[in-house]
Parts: C-alpha cells; sequence; structure tokens
C-alpha cells in the first residue's frame, strides 16, 4: 500500500484539491489522445495508439522477432523449472507468473517451440509456412508484443484515473432508457471496452454482489457489453489488412454491438434469469447520478473519486511494469501455442471444413466470396477471439476478410476468457446459455456485416 | 497439546451440495480442531486484459465473498478464510503447509472421463499433500 499524498486527498471542506483535479484530467485527456483521437497515418485516418505500434514494428522489427524469441523460451524454461523441476518461487508475484498446471507447462514449452522453430527456419514446412508460423509468429505475436508494451501504460489512463466513469456517467441515462439496465451499466460496458472485456465483466460481477444488479442485469451487462477493447480490435484489423479502414471497422463493430445489445436482453437465455437479487443483498440503489444532479457534475464527481484513489506516478509504472511481464511471460508463449495449433488444423486437417460445412451454402447464398475459407470463423470464435482473424487473414477478399474480422470482435463470447470468467462468476449462467447467446450475435451481426461490407465501407 | 488444524477447499465458483464434508468437518471442530476455509481461483488465460493484476485480484475478491458466504453457512466455526490463485492442487498444497494442517478435508465431485485420465483435484492433493486427506464423496 502506498503513502497517501496529502495534496491528493479532498480539503477539509470536501472539495476536490487541485491536485485531485490535475490527476483527473492529465491521465484522462493523454488517455482519450492516444487511443481515440483520429489522426492522419500514412493512408487514412488512425490513432496514435496505432500510429505507435505501426512504427515500432516497422523499426524495430528484427528487435521485437528476437525479444519473442527470448521471452516465449525464458517462460517455458521458468515455467518448467518453477511447476515441475526443484524451483521454488521466492515471491508471490513469481508464484504468478510461472507455478502453473500441467496443460500452460505444456502450451508455454509449445509456444517457445513454434517460436524457436519459425524463427530459425529449422521447422517442418507446417510449422514455418506463411499461413501457420509466419501468421501466428511473424505477424500475431509481434503486433502483440508491441501492444502488450504499449497498453500495459497507456490503457490505465483510460480505465484507473476517471475518464471511465465520466463518460460512463453520461451514457448512464442512455442505458437506462434504451438497454432497461441501471445507470451503473455504463460504467461497466466503459470498462470493457476503454480497458478489457474480462475486466468489465469482473466489475459487474462485483456490482451484483453488492445487490446493485439482478441476475439478469447482470448477465445481461456481462454478455452484451463485454465488448473487446480498442487496442485489440486495432490489432485484428490490422491482422486481417484493414487498418485502413479501422474508423469505419470500428463504427461497424460499435453499431452491430448496438444493435445486439437492443435484441438479446429482450429474448432467452438473457430474458429467463431471474430479475431478483443476489441471495442477502438488498434492492441497491444506483446513485450513478445523484437527485438534482447533471450528467456532467455526476460524471465529474465520479472520475474525481477515481482519480483520488488512483495509483500515483511510480505505483503507475510499477504496475504498468508488473503487468508487461506478467502479459508477456504468461499469455504471449501460451498464446502462440494455441494459435498455431489452431492454424494448423485448419491448414493441414479438415476439422474446421467439417465443422464450417453447415454454414457455406448460407455464406454463398448471402453472396460472400470465398465462402469456404469464410465459414469456418462463424464458428470458431466461440473458442478464442483470435482465431476467426488468423484464420480470415488469407482471404483475398476485402470484404469477406472484414466480415472475418468484424465476427471475430462482434461474438463476444469465447470461452477461453470471457466464457470461462462468465462460468465461474455466479451468474446463472451455463455453457448452453453462452453457446446460445454467442450463436444469437452471430445470426445477428453476419448479415449486418455483409451489408455494412458492401454498401457502407466498400 | 497444540491444536488440530483442518484445511478445508472448497470450489466457490458453483452451488453444490456440500453437507456431507461439512458435517465430517463439525465433528472435527466439535472435537476442538481448529478450521481454515480456503478456495482456488484457478489460473485463466486472460488474452485481452491489459491490467492482469488487476483483473487476478478482482476475481480474488469475488472468491472471497463467496468463501464468506460459504463460511456463514457452515455448521462450524472457521478460525481462517485463505484465498490463492494458480493451479488449484498445488494451492491446496501449499496453503495446508503453511497453516500446518493436521488434516484436508476435500470433496470428491467428478465423476466424469477428464478424472480418469488427467486425476481429479482430490487425487492429487491425495497423492501429494504431506498430511492426511480424508476424501469425501458428494
Amino acid at each position: 500500500m502506498s503513502d497517501v499524498d496529502p495534496r491528493d486527498t479532498p480539503s477539509d471542506s470536501g472539495d476536490p484539491t487541485r491536485a485531485n483535479w490535475l490527476k483527473f484530467i492529465i491521465p484522462s485527456v493523454l488517455g482519450a489522445a492516444l487511443f481515440l483521437m483520429p489522426v492522419p497515418g500514412p493512408e487514412t485516418w488512425t490513432i496514435p495508439f496505432g500510429v505507435a505500434i505501426d512504427w515500432l514494428n516497422a523499426n524495430f522489427a528484427a528487435l521485437l522477432k528476437w525479444t519473442l524469441v527470448a521471452v516465449t523460451v525464458t517462460s517455458g524454461l521458468l515455467t518448467l523449472w518453477y511447476s515441475y523441476g526443484p524451483g521454488t518461487p521466492k515471491t508471490p508475484l513469481m508464484v504468478q507468473y510461472f507455478r502453473t498446471s500441467a496443460v500452460w507447462v505444456l502450451l508455454r514449452c509449445l509456444g517457445a517451440v513454434f517460436t524457436v522453430l519459425y524463427t530459425t527456419g529449422m521447422g517442418p514446412e507446417w510449422i514455418t509456412s506463411g499461413a501457420t508460423g509466419g501468421t501466428v509468429v511473424g505477424s500475431l505475436m509481434v503486433n502483440l508484443l508491441a501492444l502488450f508494451a504499449l497498453a500495459s501504460f497507456g490503457l490505465p489512463l483510460l480505465s484507473d484515473y476517471g475518464f471511465m466513469e465520466f463518460v460512463g456517467a453520461l451514457l448512464s441515462r442512455a442505458f437506462r432508457f434504451l438497454f432497461r439496465l441501471p445507470g451503473r451499466s455504463a460504467i461497466d460496458g466503459l470498462a470493457s471496452w476503454l480497458g478489457a472485456a474480462p475486466l468489465g465483466v469482473m466489475l459487474t460481477v462485483q456490482q451484483y454482489d453488492k445487490g446493485v444488479y439482478t441476475t439478469r442485469e447482470a448477465a445481461t451487462v456481462a454478455t452484451t457489453f463485454s465488448i473487446v477493447s480498442i487496442p485489440f480490435c486495432y490489432v485484428i484489423a490490422k491482422l486481417v489488412g484493414l487498418s485502413d479502414v479501422f474508423f469505419a471497422f470500428y463504427g461497424c463493430v460499435f453499431a452491430i454491438g448496438f444493435v445486439c445489445a437492443l435484441i438479446l436482453p429482450r429474448i432467452p437465455p438473457l430474458s429467463w434469469m431471474p430479475s431478483s437479487h443476489k441471495p442477502g443483498t438488498s434492492n441497491h440503489v444506483d446513485d450513478t447520478v445523484h437527485e438534482g444532479e447533471t450528467l456532467i457534475q455526476a460524471g465529474t464527481r465520479l472520475g474525481l473519486e477515481r482519480a483520488r484513489t488512483a495509483p500515483n506516478f511510480v505505483e503507475f509504472i510499477k504496475n504498468g511494469f508488473e503487468n508487461l511481464v506478467f502479459m508477456w511471460f504468461s499469455l504471449v508463449p501460451a498464446t502462440v501455442a494455441i494459435a498455431m495449433i489452431a492454424l494448423i488444423m485448419v491448414e493441414y486437417t479438415p476439422v474446421f471444413q467439417w465443422l464450417s460445412l453447415p454454414f457455406v451454402p448460407i455464406l454463398e447464398w448471402a453472396g460472400v466470396a470465398e465462402a469456404k475459407a469464410a465459414a469456418p470463423s462463424l464458428v470458431v470464435g466461440f473458442a478464442d477471439m483470435y482465431l476467426p482473424a488468423l484464420i480470415g487473414k488469407s482471404i483475398e477478399s476485402q470484404e469477406t476478410r472484414f466480415l472475418v474480422a468484424i465476427l471475430s470482435v462482434s461474438q463476444l463470447i469465447y470461452m477461453s476468457e470471457v466464457g470461462a470468467i462468465l462460468l465461474r462468476s455466479n451468474l446463472g449462467l451455463n455453457i448452453g446459455h453462452l453457446a446460445m447467446i454467442f450463436v444469437i450475435r452471430t445470426i445477428i451481426a453476419t448479415p449486418l456485416a455483409i451489408i455494412l461490407a458492401k454498401y457502407v465501407v466498400f | 497439546m497444540s491444536k488440530e488444524t483442518v484445511l478445508v477447499p472448497v470450489d466457490v465458483s458453483s452451488d453444490h451440495d456440500r453437507s456431507r464434508m461439512f458435517d465430517e468437518v463439525a465433528e472435527h471442530a466439535g472435537r476442538g480442531a481448529q478450521v481454515v476455509l480456503m478456495t482456488v481461483v484457478p489460473e485463466i488465460y486472460l488474452a485481452t486484459t491489459v491490467d492482469a493484476k488487476g483483473m487476478i485480484k478482482a476475481m480474488m475478491d469475488h472468491a472471497a465473498i463467496r468463501l464468506g458466504d460459504v463460511a456463514t453457512a457452515a455448521p462450524f466455526e472457521v478460525a481462517d478464510q485463505i484465498v490463492r490463485y494458480g493451479p488449484v492442487a498445488p494451492g491446496i498444497i501449499d496453503v495446508a503447509a503453511e497453516t500446518g494442517a493436521t488434516l484436508i478435508v476435500i470433496n470428491a465431485r467428478s465423476r466424469d472421463r477428464t478424472a480418469y485420465l488427467l486425476g481429479s483435484v482430490a487425487s492429487r492433493v491425495a497423492n501429494h499433500a504431506r498430511c492426511s486427506v480424508h476424501v469425501v464423496r458428494a
């Protein structure tokens, strides 16, 4: 726990101090500028975050490539040493990073092996080909490495210093009116958009535990507004070669998400969920906007409150660094392994073709070019968010790649992360509910994405 | 003579019948044993989470609330409640060693095929813990 700077605490009168205002405004403005401000790119408009990722990739490609090798190999060896070898982690962080179960040990070691074999060119063709290693190690992971480095320091500017609460309060009445949800849900939804989908889910669960949401409201917020965050959307767009239409892409993701949010809470399975609060909690009054307050006043109050307890500069750097180390050493190697296994199955086995066989005629009927190549993306997104985009990367038709990228980030329920958290969160959602929500979202998103691609974007 | 410590790991991610296990624990508590209730938040693939540290804390906080609910409903006095994050069986074994537990009482619930292939948490704890393990079939 850090010492609290007296300048950061409210004055005796309860009014926020100058330091509190600065702590709210400076990081929020910086975060908004980094992730939300349109800037001219080499070909079209982009965001400064995208410019930074492209700059890192353009100028430090070799460094990123060998950093990836170092990260995956170090992670594989340390995980093996501390999980199954004689090593004992000395700190709680080391336990969290490197002591893990057999499945994750295997995935991290496989990730290291795949990365080394691809980078050195020593591996067989099914690892070094452009469709497998080239896509995962050569493109996705190098981008993710840069994304994690920038986002672990950049995203907290939006999520930890009051910006999320400020915008959430402004949207609270719209959420109540449009989606019949407590105003607080706007803040939890924004946590997904500006932070990460799992973070939005956990914030929703916390509000459910307090009695702010009923079971149905919590399930609705967690499954409908757990939107893929902006930086990851940028990486997906870049992966499928659509970064030059990023704003149109993100606008379509937003529009499709909005339509899904209007429909899903009104139909099963969400409409089946009980409208009762968690046992033992009373109906907590949603105090996002106080009586007599304007939305701007409420947003400013909530933003200042959040900024007051937010990490100071030293903690901000420390947290960012610790999160970066966690993501690089825990997630990156496992992501290499999962993505490589999926793409090897796509390229060298007929499994995904069998799975997606029923969807090919539907996509062909809808006039989707290369329907056979795009069809797997309709189903594989249930396993992991990256998979549809990875599969669709090699599709030649720009419109079809657009469809695949939209599905990648609009289906929302992927079992590798959000789905697993939802199942554990005691909101009454089971795997059947999640599968139904995934299918309904896909049914809504697919025709909308096809229409938007054909008539609006291209 | 030091007090016997009974470690009781519970899975708080679902509501299920713990009555047989808790009856067993209540018997030990009735004989003067102190009961430590614990849960492990299994590691998760946080592929799009930039604030992994904050996310893990949020999951552990939620588990702590659920563990508190379980403790309140338990038919015995709970001396301590512990939440860990990571691989489940090693987490239980670590806490048993740290708390000096003389006995672990654990539910065995899964009878599916994966348990035959990979082993259940209960079987791994029974195989590797340094203290006695009482596996209660739920």
